[in-house]
């Protein structure tokens, strides 16, 4: 489980309950040379998660059995410093303002740019160095 | 009038051209000849008391050669000359005058000379003071050929004056008859009828198939001879005589008219009524409903009433609210449409951001110094897969969206049911309800249009979702059930979770422009019930006693559906035949 760590290559997870985001998500993230584990349920991510094993988490807001805001929540007491990045489809002002407040790093809406994903990782995983990015310029 | 009803001179049979009110018997006495001659002998120059038996075994003994149309309309005979000749007289011939009929014949059929011989009779049925003329023929092979002439001698003031004022009323009410009247002269054509009988023709049908002639010809020569003066506005015509021609330019407008006209007066029916479209003296376009009353038997033949109802008004009436029906109906699938516009976009930002992120990682192979094309045809790939998926999604919306006519085709009602239920699927999880069937296998097919009962089906889930607003997360479930019934009839039914139907609403929950929703149009439910009675159903609305509301609507299956179209076909016909006036 360290092997990630001692390559120096990040992984990240992809939480969506649409199959093909999933892959698009992780074939996006083999381009940008991360690493990726996809999940299709929130359930199955908290089964495999471990502390340290996922350097970035991006999730969908909207899904079956769990919200992105849930597993927000769940993850905040047991990790509060893995890094999350909201995808959604709707635009729903209130739940953004919402993870926001709750410290994730980005809330982008569907459909996503490549560009302004890549620089929200890059400033995800360079957080312990940085100040909060709620800065970072939305997609063009 | 010239009236010659019976021989003035020796060899001089009637002339066709003196036969007017005058009815015509040809009898043969050949069979009868031993018995006439037996009553004869026993009293000479007949007017004897006739034994009931007697007389009928003469007059079964007597055999008809002919008859003139008069007879056949005064005594009420077959019209099918073949019915009438080389029978018995004595099934045929009136009681009341039968003793008169057996004197009538023993005296011409024994006695020597060759003059007339006549009896009276006061009345025979609906005839006064009878005159029946017998006389042998000439010609002496056919000494057994017996000649009867019938005369019924109006010679009672009254009864003239009577049948005048009778024929005038007739007139006048015809005239005046608020209805199209065209009176027509068919019987030129019941003539070729007459002779294609003869030659065994029976099945008019083919035969006019293998002769498209026929059809001219028998509407070529049917002359219209009057029309009233409904039928000279209904046809903006000015003068009677632009009317009184062949009947060519009624029927002219409608394929096929002509020939289903001749082919109910071959077949010999009482009514005939089709719609038509007819094409007036001034060039409008009517849609008619043409009534034809043909003479039967013991009528006069020379009559046949045809009639015109302008259904013009009516059609276009009916149209104009099929497209307001239509537009309705459009407008609460819009209405329904635009509740669930969030959970659309949704759905359609799914597969397009797929295509989006796999398009831009294809970039990305491509770009490289050694592009990876094996990379970029997984994601190619993976791109046409969604793009598919959001046209599917797109066709879905455009097919509840669009406008259009209703078409009725067979269909599977579980199939139209899980259709509707792929439709809200995002809607549905959009608003965490949890959606449950239990489709019956093996249902019939039920005939119909897909779209609208799908607008149904989708309004009543949407309503049920939009009720459970409030409930409690766990418990926003809805039950679809199809299944069928005793009558053979298809039942769908949705149960809900939410809060039900406040009781005070149920009555006029179905009624339009009925909405406890903010911005709702109030017409969905008023639609759904119009669909389900267009197709042949029912609807209704109650609450569940464990609570949350509950809708079904039945409607017939093919199998049944079809049989009740019949039988409504059928009684409409028969109601139609009952109902067409008669005239003559």
């Amino acid at each position: 489980m360290k092997v990630c760590e001692l390559t120096l290559i990040p992984t990240i997870a992809v939480v969506d309950d649409d199959v093909s985001i999933c892959n698009a998500l992780a074939e996006l993230l083999e381009v940008f040379d991360f690493k990726c584990q996809i999940f299709d349920h929130p359930e199955k991510f908290l089964a495999a998660y471990m502390r340290g094993r996922f350097d970035c988490l991006i999730t969908d807001l909207n899904m079956k059995g769990m919200s992105g805001l849930e597993l927000q929540q769940k993850l905040s007491a047991a990790d509060p410093d893995l890094p999350i990045i909201f995808i959604s489809a709707q635009s729903a002002p209130e739940a953004k303002s919402e993870a926001l407040r709750l410290g994730a790093v980005a809330f982008l809406s569907k459909p996503i740019s490549d560009d302004v994903l890549h620089r929200h990782i890059i400033s995800a995983l360079s957080r312990g160095t940085m100040d909060k990015p709620d800065d970072l310029p939305r997609e063009p | 009038m010239k009236s010659v009803d019976y021989p003035t001179e020796a060899g001089e049979p009637p002339m066709p051209a003196a036969i007017g009110q005058v009815a015509y018997w040809q009898f043969n006495v050949t069979r009868a000849r031993a018995l006439l001659e037996s009553m004869d002998a026993a009293c000479p120059g007949g007017d004897q008391e006739w034994q009931p038996d007697r007389l009928d075994m003469l007059l079964s003994a007597v055999r008809i050669v002919d008859v003139n149309d008069e007879a056949i309309r005064l005594f009420g005979l077959p019209a099918d000359r073949d019915k009438v000749l080389d029978r018995p007289i004595a099934s045929l011939w009136p009681e009341q005058s039968r003793a008169a009929l057996g004197d009538l014949l023993t005296t011409v059929a024994t006695s020597a000379h060759k003059g007339t011989v006549a009896r009276e009779i006061p009345s025979v049925g609906r005839l006064q003071h009878v005159v029946l003329t017998g006389w042998k023929a000439f010609e002496p092979r056919c000494a057994d050929t017996v000649f009867v002439s019938v005369r019924a001698t109006l010679n009672a003031p009254n009864a003239v004056i009577e049948l005048e004022a009778s024929q005038k009323r007739y007139r006048n009410m015809i005239s005046s008859l608020p209805i199209p009247v065209w009176q027509i002269d068919a019987r030129p054509a019941g003539r070729i009828f007459d002779r294609l009988r003869a030659n065994g023709i029976t099945d008019m049908a083919s035969y006019s198939d293998e002769h498209p002639e026929i059809v001219q010809l028998a509407c070529d020569i049917v002359q219209v001879f009057d029309v009233n003066k409904e039928a000279m506005v209904l046809f903006g015509g000015k003068h009677r005589s632009e009317f009184i021609r062949s009947v060519k330019y009624l029927f002219s407008t409608t394929p096929g008219a002509t020939k289903r006209v001749m082919l109910a007066h071959f077949s010999g029916v009482r009514n005939h009524v089709e719609e038509l479209k007819v094409r007036t003296f001034d060039g409008r376009l009517l849609d008619v409903l043409l009534l034809m009353t043909f003479p039967v038997p013991g009528e006069r033949l020379d009559t046949t009433i045809l009639m015109m109802i302008d259904n013009t008004a009516r059609l276009e009436a009916e149209a104009k609210l099929r497209k307001i029906e239509a537009d309705f109906s459009h407008a609460a699938r819009l209405s329904t449409l635009g509740e669930m516009t969030t959970s659309i976009a949704h759905e359609i930002k799914q597969p397009l951001s797929a295509i989006l992120m796999n398009a831009q990682t294809s970039l990305r192979y491509l770009r490289r110094a050694e592009p990876n094309l094996d990379k970029v045809d997984i994601l190619t790939s993976r791109v046409v897969e969604s793009a598919q998926r959001a046209g599917d999604i797109i066709g879905r919306i455009q097919d509840m969206a669009g406008k259009r006519e209703a078409t009725s085709t067979l269909l599977d009602f579980n199939e139209v049911v899980r259709q509707c239920v792929v439709f809200l699927r995002h809607e549905s999880e959009d608003k965490g309800v949890v959606i449950t069937t239990k489709l019956q296998p093996d249902l019939p097919s039920v005939r119909g249009d897909r779209i609208q009962l799908q607008q149904v089906i989708v309004n009543l889930i949407v309503n049920s979702i939009q009720a459970m607003k409030t409930a409690p997360q766990v418990q926003r479930e809805i039950y679809l059930e199809t299944q069928l019934d005793d009558n053979a009839r298809v039942l769908f039914s949705i149960r809900d979770t939410g809060t039900g139907i406040p009781v005070d609403h149920l009555d006029q929950i179905f009624d339009g422009f009925f909405t406890t929703k903010e911005g709702g149009l109030g017409i969905g439910l008023a639609i759904c019930q119009s669909i389900i009675k267009a197709h042949g159903g029912e609807i209704a609305a109650s609450n569940r006693p464990e609570g949350g509301a509950m809708f079904g609507f039945s409607i017939p299956t093919t199998a049944r559906g079809q049989l009740q179209s019949e039988q409504s076909l059928g009684t409409f016909l028969e109601r139609q035949d009952d109902t067409v006036p008669r005239i003559i």
